[in-house]
């Protein structure tokens, strides 16, 4: 327990501060946590500074191994599935950015989708969808966004693809760098 | 090994907007953003009008990790006499196949 110096209505006072870690079960998957502040009878009080922060010296999430391949652009409209990635041993796919060499700016109409497969059953990693307001600018990092773990395990010999589909035009994808980061599991 | 911890994963953590927007409030009685604070210029102030009261946000999005952090700020209204908590933080953590873990704070003075 510590006391930190605060304010209520511009006077200054000693607040309470309450922190702990808490274990998490990592043999599980971790869904959400519900965070809630509660208060009976004389309970009343102030509430301030809530905080929920996670480990990040977990391997599981920084991605201990990082592969970077380069790939060449893609056509409007010309659908492409290739391979990138095998597993030589059992591990995950934590999260996937990409670098293009020139800017790719999402459309609505004429929009192109990428998407990492577990080639094994197609199971879609993660996808990067180029709808207006998704852009990529050009010689910077964009993340795809959220892996799907239930996806993104792969055993030994499983690989994953990069799969682009062009809906409508579809949108011009300079050369671009791909970049995976995994871990063991 | 240092510790290292992600960003903070509550939603309008300090009440900075001037309101409670991101946050659920179970029960009866009062929860509103109010001048003050440890953080910025606002706190929350949540009082039970009878029986019990809560704030409540879900966080999601969090990936694995073997250890959560949690911390928050706390003043009492009025001055504690009795031996009861009548205030606590809890963060439930839930897990993909329906069960979950529960961690409880107590907040006292005498804490």
């Amino acid at each position: 327990m510590d006391w930190v110096l605060g304010e209520l209505a511009t006077i200054p006072v000693a607040w309470l501060r309450r922190e702990v870690a808490v274990p998490v079960n990592t043999e599980k998957e971790l869904l959400s946590v519900t965070l809630h502040a509660s208060a009976v009878a004389d309970g009343s009080g102030y509430w301030d500074y809530f905080q929920v922060l996670y480990d990040l010296t977990a391997e599981k999430l920084t991605g201990s191994d990082v592969v970077y391949i380069p790939l060449p652009a893609i056509n409007a409209g010309t659908d492409d599935e290739r391979v990138i990635f095998g597993a030589v041993k059992r591990c995950e796919i934590v999260a996937a950015h990409l670098v293009p060499e020139s800017s790719l700016t999402g459309d609505d109409t004429n929009y192109v989708q990428l998407r990492l497969l577990r080639k094994s059953d197609d199971a879609i990693i993660c996808t990067k969808t180029f709808v207006t307001g998704i852009d990529a600018p050009a010689w910077e990092v964009t993340d795809f966004g959220g892996v799907d773990p239930d996806n993104a395990l792969l055993e030994i010999g499983d690989s994953v693809s990069l799969d682009i589909v062009h809906t409508a035009g579809g949108l011009f994808v300079d050369r671009y760098v791909l970049i995976l980061q995994w871990n063991l599991a | 090994m240092a510790e290292l911890y992600s960003a903070n994963n509550v939603t309008n953590p300090s009440a900075e907007t001037g309101t409670v927007t991101g946050w659920i409030k179970d029960g009866a009685g009062t929860l509103q953003a109010v001048a003050g604070g440890t953080d910025g210029s606002y706190c929350f102030y949540l009082s039970p009008s009878s029986g019990l009261i809560r704030m409540r946000q879900e966080i999601s999005g969090i990936v694995s990790t073997p250890e959560l952090f949690l911390s928050v700020d706390y003043l009492p209204e009025y001055d504690q006499i009795d031996t009861n908590v009548n205030a606590k933080l809890t963060a439930r953590i839930n897990y993909s196949d329906g069960s979950y873990d529960e961690a409880v704070l107590p907040v006292r003075r005498d804490t």
